[in-house]
């Protein structure tokens, strides 16, 4: 088991805090990555990064060293998102125009399919699948992240990869006829 | 009779178990099935994915990571903001406490055994239930 790694310090605070800091900083990078590839938008990753980061700073004493500490912020991170698209939903419940369209970046040229049909994807399938294929995750690793059974894990993770192929298949065709015509 | 009777139950809990492996058998046989798929179409996807992954990553290059100081004012501020709001959850709790207890022994001291007894066995009954319903942080 990996140690908490304030544990080794001393009892001042402050190189405790400068540890802890180090650690966020360490670590900045790879949150703020998990971020984009799930909203595909800067400004809300960089949001979701430093909100990932403070709940972590109130939570820390609650981090046992189980897990790596990249680990432990993108499961922070993870149940923040969920959060916000809990929110989102149930404020589009209340005014639909609002939301509608917003935050939705607009994707760049290259890798368009890829980007759209991701975003298309529902969030409960897109999470699995981008922890699965960036992050190594293991299943019992994503069902404890996102706290659902292993095997909805894989067949939410089969269906992610069934429906990606299905949009990008759809796509390709009425991308060739626009190129003939 | 009897030897027939245990015969019969011999053979049905051959049945049960002999259904149980199979059911065993065809649940692994599809988890490898579903996992064959999953490679299979991720094997397919792997180019776009990488790519995709190619541009975050160039979108990331171009981003500075904040400086320690940055990072250290905000472990030093939300500390402080724990640390307060930690005491002053302490310092509540205490207070309720106090003077709840203090209310349950002035209505024992004044005869109300009763209602006291009845408010102990709702909230044993009703503290399961907010449990239940309570946000998860």
């Amino acid at each position: 088991m990996e140690k908490k790694p304030l544990q080794n310090l001393g009892q001042t605070r402050v190189p405790e805090e400068q540890l802890l800091a180090s650690l966020l900083q360490a670590n900045y990078m790879k949150v703020l990555g998990y971020f984009l590839k799930l909203t595909q938008d800067l400004d809300q990753a960089k949001d979701l990064t430093q909100e990932t980061m403070v709940k972590a700073i109130r939570n820390y004493p609650q981090y046992r060293g189980e897990a790596q500490f990249a680990s432990w912020l993108i499961a922070i991170g993870t149940n923040l998102y969920r959060d916000a698209l809990r929110k989102q939903k149930s404020s589009q419940r209340q005014d639909p125009a609002a939301l509608a369209g917003a935050g939705r970046p607009v994707p760049s040229v290259v890798n368009i399919d890829l980007k759209q049909a991701l975003l298309q994807l529902p969030p409960e399938k897109r999470l699995p699948l981008i922890l699965k294929y960036y992050y190594d995750y293991s299943y019992q690793e994503i069902a404890a992240c996102l706290r659902i059974p292993v095997g909805t894990v894989r067949s939410r993770l089969h269906s992610a990869v069934h429906s990606l192929r299905r949009l990008m298949e759809e796509k390709l065709p009425s991308e060739k006829q626009n190129q003939s015509s | 009779m009897r030897q027939n009777r245990r015969k019969q139950r011999r053979g049905n809990d051959c049945g049960f178990a002999a259904r149980r492996v199979l059911t065993s058998e065809k649940k692994k046989n599809l988890e490898e099935k579903v996992e064959e798929e999953i490679r299979a179409g991720l094997a397919a996807l792997k180019e776009p994915l990488n790519q995709f992954e190619k541009e975050t990553g160039e979108l990331l290059a171009g981003l500075e990571i904040p400086p320690l100081s940055y990072f250290t004012a905000l472990v030093h501020d939300n500390l402080t903001i724990r640390q307060k709001a930690s005491w002053r959850e302490i310092l509540s709790f205490s207070l309720i406490a106090v003077t709840f207890f203090s209310l349950i022994g002035y209505l024992l001291h004044h005869g109300y055994l009763l209602p006291v007894a009845g408010f102990f066995a709702l909230a044993a009954l009703l503290l399961p239930t907010v449990l239940l319903f309570a946000e998860e942080n």
